[in-house]
């Protein structure tokens, strides 16, 4: 069978970066497609060369078998192409369903928008994908980020596409929700639609998809079936390397927690925080988990000083840190790595140079006077150490990698000498190789006698790397997991709240405090 | 990443003139002229540039019509008495520089830059001319200040901030004067306006260097230019970042009012007296100024470079109009449309905010 939508020979050049050279994909209908690669290898960009974002510089795109070039993403969709991008296209100010019919709104006799029937039909296609726990007329800016991911996807399947694109479209989603979003993925594969899938998570690709095409460095590499591939196999072309063990082994566990860095007393903030204590000791990763929204990500942002309003007690080295300023969190000794590292971690436009020594201005000044030599010599040293990928130290981060992106906003902590480091979702949406050198040097950072508070969606991480584990569950620490309890199967059940008291050593949650 | 390199994210890159510029110091990158590459070094010069080649262009081009129009306007000394008004909104547009690339505007220069230049004239009647400097200065740079800690601490947007504050250092300088200012400029204050050192070199012309090289300097090599970027780019990441964003704006706002200050002794000097609404031509001029010095007006990126540019081309423009015999009315005409048009050419370049 000839394939539905088949690009050959595609290249692409940004000003000076070559991000596509002799990229090609095949996707036929009625299959699950993966494209893998690190990040930078050009998955993005073939996305947009297929959907209509980004004509290619040269090479074909073939659409049931006929060459195409769409002019832009609208007249891709029109024929039944659609993507879904990580970055969220949604207006925050307008209702779920206004969003859902967006462009293609039902009119009613008199050629005005049927508002009626516009919920209706949300309604309805929220229900049938199995996302009904989703109001239509909510706006979507009151919605967590994991149900707009999961409106994005029901605005794409909502246009029946003969395609459908989805890049890295579940990357903020729970476990329970992947489910959903993949039940829906496999439904319309035995339709007869083809499916473009890319995700940093192995795991997924090797539970939903049928074949498998990988790009390095902007170039086909192969693609395989991924029943009959092994993950080393896949890891390998990806890398160009043997993937050794994902994370780095615990240190034998000495003397942790003996000395509490970071001690929380009953942090309360509104509803979304309920008497929160928890330690963290010199040289441990402590990390949080849950399902999302539960109030790891307000912990972090209590901590850093960033809410008003925040009742309880926080020690750094036994001493009070008075709550609600930054940066008088950063003068006792945290650091936080946020959620977004486009929006908050990062300062786009401007150099990494300028990102990574913007926390530590001082340092690198007297009197105010930026010390040049000093200003390059603090870049340098922390773009080797952590291996950060960049043109030179004047590069405006936007043009980074996503994971060397993420490395700047980590590098403009590590300057800071910070006691603790409060890190939110470090390694969402950033390739393998990046993940384990983040891994890395949180250990590295352990063994120096640093803390870290870490949160993230990703439960392997979490068993993977840390030496505790807390289970938040509406704004409460509900049970902290840790030496042989801390596993993905008592972690999953403490995050939905299942109760379960034949392990032992799950009631020392309280005992700190 | 990569994949947002394209060609509509230039004026964002480059813009951020004063960080960029120091790519000249910096060794030059290796692999960005990768085999094959089609792009000249000297074009992605002239592209990283754009926003301060089209000004000075402006200006070559201005020169250029009012030369085939009237050969007399191209001499030295017409030229220099057009550069030492251009020193005049330099100043002024200096200040509204810092708060653009805050992302912010100040209206309130008209009336704030006329209090401090009645202020001057009045007090020197009876007091010593530093004083009565010091007092208009003063008086500029709290007006300034009341405007940052507004905009700052209460979150008020700064285009209402500082129209309330115009209309209200309006109606004072009305109490104040009963109407018609009193008082001749200072001596001191009428030679830095139109003095020369030996009958050549305008005193302005060498105040509004070293006012210049002061303000790039701050801008390029300062704690203080570093956090202003920041925060004109993205004030959460600034903030999340530990930069003291409050303290930035208020400075901020602060600085411009003394440069309005500092443009109302000058204009003072230059018209020997202060006089009711002499600073409101200046407000539309010193943003055009700004603007077409390729500052985005949205915040974050550009430079003082831009704005010297900016500030000559705004002040040749008027008088090539006038002598090329276009009336006042197609004067303002044009004047605006070319503002539009130079927020139109810069604005394709800049990316969408989210």
């Amino acid at each position: 069978m000839p394939p539905l939508l088949a690009a050959t020979d595609i290249a692409k050049r940004f000003g000076g970066v070559v991000a596509l050279d002799g990229a090609a994909v095949a996707c036929e209908a009625g299959e699950i497609h993966a494209l893998l690669g690190e990040n930078g290898a050009g998955k993005s960009t073939m996305v947009k060369v297929l959907c209509g974002v980004q004509p290619p510089d040269a090479g074909e795109v073939l659409y049931d078998g006929r060459p195409i070039a769409f002019r832009n993403p609208a007249a891709a969709a029109a024929v039944g192409i659609v993507p879904v991008f990580q970055e969220l296209s949604l207006i925050p100010d307008l209702s779920v369903a206004q969003n859902l019919f967006m462009g293609r709104e039902p009119r009613s006799r008199i050629g005005l928008i049927d508002g009626r029937r516009m919920r209706r039909d949300a309604a309805a296609l929220l229900a049938e994908l199995g996302f009904a726990g989703i109001n239509p007329a909510a706006t979507v800016r009151d919605l967590p980020l994991a149900e707009r991911q999961l409106v994005e996807i029901a605005k794409a399947v909502g246009r029946k596409p003969r395609v459908l694109i989805l890049d890295e479209a579940t990357s903020a989603l729970t476990a329970r929700q992947v489910e959903h979003v993949f039940a829906v993925v496999r439904r319309l594969r035995d339709a007869g639609t083809a499916v473009v899938f890319i995700s940093h998570r192995m795991d997924e690709v090797r539970d939903l998809c049928d074949r498998a095409t990988v790009f390095r460095d902007g170039t086909h590499v192969g693609t395989v079936a991924v029943d009959g591939a092994s993950h080393e196999q896949i890891v390998r072309m990806m890398i160009g390397r043997a993937l050794r063990e994902v994370f780095p082994p615990r240190p034998v566990p000495v003397e942790t927690a003996s000395e509490a860095l970071l001690d929380v007393r009953e942090l309360g903030w509104g509803e979304a925080l309920r008497g929160v204590s928890l330690t963290v000791g010199r040289g441990e990763i402590v990390g949080l988990a849950g399902l999302d929204g539960q109030g790891q990500g307000d912990l972090l942002f209590a901590l850093f000083g960033v809410y008003a309003g925040v009742t309880g007690q926080v020690l750094l080295r036994r001493r009070p840190v008075r709550l609600g300023d930054p940066r008088a969190a950063m003068a006792a000794g945290l650091a936080l790595v946020p959620e977004d590292r486009k929006t908050q971690g990062l300062i786009l436009p401007l150099s990494v140079s300028n990102n990574v020594t913007l926390a530590t201005l001082p340092r690198i000044a007297r009197r105010g006077v930026v010390s040049p030599g000093a200003e390059r010599a603090a870049t340098l040293t922390m773009r080797d150490r952590l291996a950060i990928k960049t043109a030179g130290p004047e590069q405006p981060v936007r043009f980074l990698s996503g994971g060397n992106q993420q490395k700047v906003s980590i590098a403009k902590w590590l300057l800071a000498e910070p006691s603790v480091f409060l890190l939110h979702d470090p390694t969402r949406g950033i390739d393998v190789g990046a993940k384990q050198e983040i891994y890395a040097l949180m250990r590295a950072l352990t063994a120096q006698g640093h803390g870290v508070l870490f949160f993230s969606t990703d439960l392997s991480e979490i068993v993977g790397l840390c030496d505790r584990a807390l289970v938040m569950y509406e704004g409460a620490v509900v049970r902290e997991l840790a030496g042989d309890d801390l596993t993905d199967a008592n972690l999953v059940s403490a995050a939905v709240g299942v109760t379960e008291t034949a392990v032992g050593g799950g009631q020392r949650a309280a005992a700190t405090a | 990443m990569t994949e947002r390199a394209d060609g509509r994210g230039r004026t964002a890159i480059d813009a951020d003139g004063a960080n960029v510029a120091n790519t000249a110091n910096a060794p030059s990158r290796p692999g960005s002229a990768p085999a094959g590459g089609r792009t000249a070094d000297g074009g992605a010069w002239l592209r990283r540039n754009r926003t301060i080649l089209i000004p000075y262009g402006l200006i070559a081009l201005l020169l250029v019509a009012a030369a085939i129009r009237t050969p007399g306007f191209v001499t030295p000394g017409n030229l220099r008495g057009q550069l030492v008004l251009a020193s005049y909104l330099g100043v002024i547009a200096g200040g509204q520089t810092l708060v653009i690339l805050t992302g912010g505007i100040d209206l309130s220069l008209a009336w704030n830059l006329n209090l401090s230049a009645i202020l001057l004239t009045q007090i020197a009647a009876d007091f010593s001319p530093a004083v009565a400097a010091a007092a208009a200065l003063g008086s500029a740079a709290l007006v300034g200040l009341v405007n940052g800690l507004g905009v700052a601490y209460l979150r008020i947007p700064s285009l209402v901030m500082t129209l309330g504050m115009n209309a209200v250092l309006a109606g004072l300088t009305l109490v104040y004067t009963n109407g018609s200012p009193q008082g001749d400029a200072p001596a001191f204050v009428r030679s830095l306006a139109v003095g020369r050192i030996g009958g050549v070199l305008p005193w302005a012309l060498l105040f509004w260097l070293a006012f210049g090289a002061a303000l790039i300097f701050a801008l390029r090599r300062t704690t203080y230019g570093r956090r202003l970027y920041a925060v004109g780019n993205n004030r959460e990441a600034a903030y999340l970042s530990g930069v003291p964003v409050r303290g930035v704006l208020v400075a901020t706002y602060a600085l411009c009012g003394l440069c309005a200050g500092l443009g109302g002794l000058l204009l003072t000097g230059y018209s020997a007296q202060s006089y009711l609404g002499m600073g409101d031509p200046f407000v539309l001029q010193a943003i055009a100024a700004v603007v077409i010095g390729g500052t985005s007006i949205l915040g974050g990126a550009g430079g003082y470079g831009g704005t010297i540019a900016g500030a000559i081309t705004v002040v040749l423009l008027q008088n090539v109009l006038q002598i090329v015999g276009i009336r006042p009315a197609g004067q303002q005409i044009l004047y605006g449309l070319i503002v539009l048009l130079m927020l139109f050419v810069y604005g394709r370049g800049a990316r969408v905010r989210e």
